[in-house]
């Protein structure tokens, strides 16, 4: 195992703490230092960064999989009004979104919760109908 | 009223319009960005590379499909978009992970009185269109 060194970039306030990673993960570190040319620090941020993401993302997948399950009984009782779901449960609704989304934020931080208005029909696709004509290359 | 001059980037000439996006109740925190007016499309969809800064207001997702029935699952967030003194609050954006251009669908365009006037060559916002509460219509109490 090799040590890695943690530390932030030096215009953040700085945090160290000492982990191990194993060969391989140091090795494709070092390889994202090469390839990319920023320094280590960078790499770690920006992998934690799209690490998080990721997660955030999933969090919403896994909201939107509960919202359609539960759509029959959410349009019973939400019907044109803003839903927030956490966990699988509604934590508030509003018909006003603005409102709803800084309650969220206050309550609930960064934290991914899945905002979505209670329509008749549990989604809509969005469709985009217009082609362009490009220079001929 | 606000005018904006079409884009000559594209053959022919398009309307476009100047906005700013923010997190919801916030000031401007990307713009000016110049927005396609698409009336072909149902949504608003913006590059996901600007959409990067906005990270905590990713708040849901949706089925987007192109004129020839290519399907896609994006994200959708959840943006105010600034249209001159406009201000169009919480408005879901969707997000594009392979197109760089801004695209200002009806779900924007219905709540504006534009005139694309062809021959001037401008888009003018005239006056925003008052918006109507649902449920509130007709109530006694």
């Amino acid at each position: 195992m090799k040590k890695v060194r943690e530390t932030k970039a030096a215009y953040v306030a700085r945090s160290e703490r000492v982990v191990s990673i194993s060969e391989s993960a140091m090795n494709d570190l070092n390889e994202m230092v090469k390839l990319e040319s920023v320094p280590l620090e960078e790499v770690l941020t920006r992998a934690v960064t799209h690490y998080r993401h990721e997660l955030g993302h999933r969090k919403i997948d896994v909201e939107v999989e509960a919202y359609r399950r539960k759509h029959p009984r959410l349009r019973a009782k939400y019907l044109g009004e803003y839903i927030a779901m956490h966990n699988g449960r509604v934590v508030d609704h509003d018909q006003d979104a603005s409102a709803l989304y800084r309650r969220i934020r206050k309550r609930f931080g960064q934290t991914p919760v899945l905002m979505r208005l209670v329509e008749e029909v549990p989604e809509r696709v969005l469709v985009f109908r217009s082609p362009r004509l490009e220079p001929v290359k | 009223m606000t005018s904006h001059t079409y884009s000559h980037d594209y053959f022919p000439a398009m309307p476009t319009l100047g906005i700013y996006l923010s997190l919801p109740s916030e000031s401007p925190l990307v713009g000016p960005l110049t927005a396609v007016v698409d009336t072909g499309a149902d949504g608003t969809l913006v590059p996901a590379r600007i959409l990067a800064r906005f990270r905590t207001a990713e708040t849901d997702q949706a089925w987007i499909v192109s004129q020839w029935g290519e399907y896609r699952l994006a994200k959708a967030y959840m943006l105010d978009i600034h249209l001159g003194v406009l201000r169009l609050p919480a408005h879901r954006v969707v997000s594009d992970d392979r197109g760089k251009e801004i695209i200002l669908g009806r779900d924007v365009l219905n709540k504006l009185r534009l005139l694309l006037d062809g021959p001037g060559q401008t888009t003018e916002i005239l006056e925003a269109k008052p918006t109507r509460k649902p449920g509130r219509a007709g109530s006694s109490s």
